[in-house]
């Protein structure tokens, strides 16, 4: 366990380290557009943004292609059926 | 290891022997027990398989109708492994473990290989034995360490879930696939096929007990290098790592299944020669390690 958080922190130290760069050459360079220049400084907020958007999409998803399976369910009883005659007729149950 | 080497050395194909000990913790199941012998016997006619239950004192009377399988079924086919009470499902699979007589894998001589697997199941009818044949062709295709079956009845779909356990359950595991990372798509799954000596390394590994159990093994299996197959509707949404998030944003949810294991989805492995698995002839090339 100890590693895969080892993992999650150095990715998140990079991830940093990034941003804190381009935001640190934003004061050096000069950059014309404004948008850009707000993208950046708000990237972290961004990226949690996609996360979150990500995560709540995944769910939505995986939930609405829940497989229901009504079929198999009625095919097992079938079968269920067909094991307990089987079963009785060995004096097993 | 020593199988290997011999493998290497001999030009000849080699008969690869392998049997396969279902672990069935049981509680409570004197009405699905039958059921699933049956259902075992029906689909796993030409495996060569042992059954192992365990049984924790159940007090409806489980181990009375175990004890009349095995009378049906014979006492090799079916062993009674009890435990005087209830003990949980981890210690359970531990316990039955130690009863599977299948060969440790070894060479008997240069022809002749034995592998031996395990596969653990529940009893309440929620994981179907029609998908055992499945899983042991994909294993045998890619020689895999482990194989995961489908979670629930049926085509790897639930019967009568409310909404939300359906919303539980698809958060939990993505919150589980985001953190973790295991490369395994199900990860509390519980209808699984071992290499037993995977399963006997993992299991002396695992500290946590209960349903966090299953999560546990797969995480070390992954992390370990081991390599997972599963037996899974290819229909599933596929849960995707953070790399691959911006690229899923950008082209849409369809790339995203590219990006998963080839092998997913039944329709790309139904067994070739169905049942007949027990015994095979094989290219030594096809043997390869982990
Ligand atoms: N031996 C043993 N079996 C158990 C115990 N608890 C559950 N089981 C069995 O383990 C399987 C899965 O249990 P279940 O309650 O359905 O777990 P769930 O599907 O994860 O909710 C079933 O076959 C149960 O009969 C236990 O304490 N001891
Ligand atoms: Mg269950």
């Amino acid at each position: 366990m100890a590693t895969q958080l080892v993992i999650y922190v150095k990715r998140v130290a990079i991830l940093t380290l990034l941003w804190i760069s381009c935001l640190l050459l934003l004061n050096v360079v000069d950059v014309p557009i404004t948008g850009i220049q707000h993208f950046i400084t708000y990237a972290p907020v961004y990226g949690v943004f996609l996360l979150g958007l990500h995560a709540a999409l995944s769910v939505l998803l995986g939930v609405a292609n829940f497989n229901d399976c009504s079929d198999a369910r009625k095919e097992l009883l079938e079968e269920i059926k067909e094991a307990r005659a089987d079963l009785t007729k060995r004096k097993v149950l | 290891s020593t199988v290997l080497t011999v493998i290497y050395r001999n030009p000849l194909p080699i008969t690869v022997m392998t049997k396969y000990s279902i672990l069935l913790p049981t509680y409570n199941e004197s009405e699905n027990l039958p059921i699933v012998v049956w259902l075992l016997e029906k689909y796993l006619r030409d495996v060569e398989y042992e059954l192992i239950i365990i049984d924790d004192a159940s007090p409806d009377g489980t181990q009375d109708v175990a004890k009349a399988l095995q009378k049906e079924y014979g006492a090799s086919k079916i062993l009674l492994k009890p435990r005087a009470g209830k003990l949980g499902l981890g210690t359970a699979y531990i316990h039955g473990l130690q009863f599977a007589t299948g060969e440790v894998p070894s060479v008997n001589d240069e022809q002749l290989v034995f592998v031996s697997f395990v596969i653990l199941m529940d009893a309440d009818l929620s994981h179907h034995p029609k998908f055992i044949p499945t899983m042991i062709g994909l294993q045998q295709e890619y020689n895999y360490d482990i194989v995961t079956g489908t979670r629930y009845v049926g085509d790897g779909g639930v019967s009568g879930w409310d909404l939300r356990r359906k919303v539980i359950s698809k958060g939990a595991n993505y919150l589980a696939q985001f953190l973790l990372e295991p490369g395994v798509s199900d990860l509390t799954g519980s209808f699984r096929l071992y290499k037993k000596a995977v399963l006997a390394e993992l299991i002396s590994e695992c500290i946590s007990k209960g349903y966090v159990f299953q999560m546990e093994m797969m995480f070390r299996a992954s992390k370990k290098g081991y390599t997972v197959g599963e037996v899974a509707p290819s229909s599933r949404t596929p849960m995707i790592g953070l790399a691959s998030l911006l690229i899923w944003l950008l082209l849409g949810p369809h790339t995203a299944s590219e990006g998963g294991n080839p092998q997913r989805g039944l329709e790309r492995y139904r067994p070739r020669v169905p049942g007949h698995f027990h015994a095979r002839q094989i290219d030594r090339r096809t043997l390869g390690g982990p």
